[in-house]
């Protein structure tokens, strides 16, 4: 009896770890890469640099692709993530700490740009001191699949 | 299986003492097979050789127009500029913060119908095709304050120049035209190293030299026959105008920034554009009709053995006797069927091979003309794994197909057996 409930468990657990996202990196939003609002004040701005705590976290972040490199195949090797659609063309670009600047293991075949993505990889922040460039996320993919609504 | 009736020698034997009809069958299907196989050919190297063109370069500029068509006509030289760009937007961007590098671009003279591209030494030092590949010099160098030139090494062979030839430089895109600045020939100062892309096929002058040939761009003689219109081009000195540029950034992350800048500049109406991006709305235009070209090839394969099961079917009446013999002596039923599944096999599998051998050989003859006239690299002459995949798929079709004709056979033996009345 004890057996059969403790294989019951096991096949459960089993189950539940290949089907759910148990083993994956933890999924992450992009409101949580905003840092939060340190004053109570309501007009404050909201910050544009990235939440130091997230560097060096291993995660899984979904969002549409801006390729800025391909390789002689054709394929994407390096490209930006954003949280929304036309983030190049119709609307003003996010800032920096709605964008991630990708590089990947290898080339990868990308069907449409409205086709959103989970991106898995470790998260670093780039501290930038010029005028111009923000610190902003870097990621090394390690693993791309397709986003199903 | 007895070995009295080794299928496959007898299949061959058959095929043999058919050869001239076989032949014709291997044939039709040879051709529909290089077909699919040069489409295919094509199709890799075209897109190879397109996504080699540009590396590394983060924004590409124009006036106001599509990022498609911008790119086409600034990098791959394919159609004509709609608009110009002021020189005063080109410096404003150039020193805009952020900036690394920058790549004025004037075109729309030609020289020997090689597109003549004016820009300045950034040119050589900046630009990446390829795998992040700088251009080289094979002999030579970079054009200085001179009236001087760099060929594509394309260009350099097929208007066997060489460094200090001079050349006269003529108004217009064609092949010809009757407005030639010859009062200013222009010294050959280098020559680049192949880079199996466009690049190869340009003569490079700098904005100065341009300028100085268009000085005399006046004509010597009533309207000039055959233009193809293409005057607006200007340049830095005519109409303070280039055609596009290029732009190099500090961080990439900034990229999205600047092209919205670039998109909403009040002073003139611009297109900034991520050349990957443009490239990846390029392959999606693209993309239809080449599996429109993938889909007519895959049906030349099936219009080819369905002429091969047409020819074999044909055949079976009077093959009646052959089968009523092998009968005779011992065939089982099976082994009829075997026997023309494995013949229709045979064929559509020689046919397949000679297919790969023609379009190697097809290629390879045809490799060099089409570099010179379109820039397109034929990468993999030399049959790959995408061939040895075409060969099964058709033997497996072939065989697929001979099971109609084989059936047929096999019922007619077991109905006639020893009986049939020849």
């Amino acid at each position: 009896m004890t057996s059969a409930i403790r294989l019951a468990a096991s096949l459960a657990l089993l189950l539940a770890a290949s089907s759910a996202p148990g083993q994956d990196a933890p999924k992450l939003t992009w409101e949580e890469m905003v840092p939060a609002k340190t004053s109570s004040d309501p007009l404050a701005v909201t910050s544009s640099a990235p939440v130091l705590a997230l560097d060096g976290r291993t995660v899984q972040l979904p969002g549409f692709i801006v390729p800025l490199e391909s390789d002689e195949g054709g394929l994407i090797s390096e490209f930006l993530l954003v949280p929304y659609f036309g983030a190049c063309i119709h609307v003003p670009p996010p800032p920096p700490n709605q964008l991630v600047y990708v590089t990947l293991e290898e080339a990868f075949n990308l069907v449409s740009l409205q086709q959103p993505y989970w991106i898995e990889g470790t998260l670093q922040v780039e501290e930038y001191s010029s005028e111009v460039a923000d610190s902003h996320y870097t990621m090394r993919a390690e693993r791309i699949s397709k986003y199903n609504y | 299986m007895s070995t009295r009736f080794p299928i496959a020698r007898l299949a061959l034997r058959s095929i043999a003492s058919r050869r001239a009809s076989a032949a014709l069958t291997c044939c039709a299907v040879a051709l529909s097979v290089l077909l699919v196989l040069g489409v295919q050919e094509m199709r890799e190297s075209a897109r190879q050789s397109f996504a080699s063109t540009i590396a590394g370069t983060d924004l590409l500029v124009g006036p106001r127009t599509s990022g498609v068509n911008l790119l086409l006509y600034a990098v791959f030289r394919i159609g004509q500029p709609s608009n110009n760009v002021s020189w005063q937007s080109y410096e404003r961007f150039a020193a805009a913060p952020g900036v690394d590098w920058s790549i004025p671009l004037s075109l729309g003279d030609s020289y020997r119908g090689h597109a003549v591209v004016g820009t300045t030494e950034a040119y050589f030092r900046h630009f990446r095709y390829g795998r992040d590949s700088r251009l080289e010099m094979t002999a030579g160098q970079a054009f200085g304050a001179g009236t001087e030139a760099v060929l594509g090494a394309a260009a350099a062979r097929e208007l066997d120049h060489d460094v200090g030839d001079e050349i006269v430089i003529a108004h217009g895109l064609g092949a010809t035209s009757f407005l030639k600045h010859d009062r200013h020939p222009v010294t050959v100062t280098g020559i680049l190293a192949p880079t199996g892309t466009v690049a190869d096929r340009a003569v490079y002058v700098s904005l100065a030299t341009l300028d100085r040939v268009h000085e005399t761009a006046t004509p010597s003689f009533a309207p000039a026959p055959a233009d193809d219109g293409g005057h607006d081009h200007g340049t830095a000195a005519e109409s303070g105008e280039i055609t596009a540029f290029l732009l190099g950034l500090e961080s990439r992350v900034q990229v999205l920034r600047l092209q919205r800048t670039i998109n909403e500049y009040a002073d003139e109406p611009l297109t900034a554009v991520i050349p990957a991006v443009a490239l990846f709305e390029l392959w999606s235009v693209i993309g239809v009709a080449e599996n429109a070209l993938l889909a007519v090839g895959a049906l030349a394969v099936l219009t080819g053995l369905v002429g091969m099961l047409v020819a074999i079917l044909g055949t079976l009446n009077e093959r009646r006797r052959e089968m009523a013999i092998l009968r005779s002596v011992g065939a089982r039923p099976r082994q009829v069927f075997l026997l023309l599944v494995s013949e229709a096999g045979l064929l559509a599998g020689a046919g397949a091979l000679l297919g790969v051998a023609l379009k190697t050989a097809v290629l390879g003859a045809l490799a060099s003309p089409i570099q010179t006239r379109t820039g397109i690299l034929l990468e993999s002459v030399w049959p790959g794994s995408a061939e040895a995949v075409v060969v099964a798929v058709v033997t497996a079709a072939g065989l697929a197909l001979g099971a109609l004709p084989a059936w047929r056979a096999y019922r007619n033996s077991l109905a006639d057996g020893m009986t049939i009345r020849l």
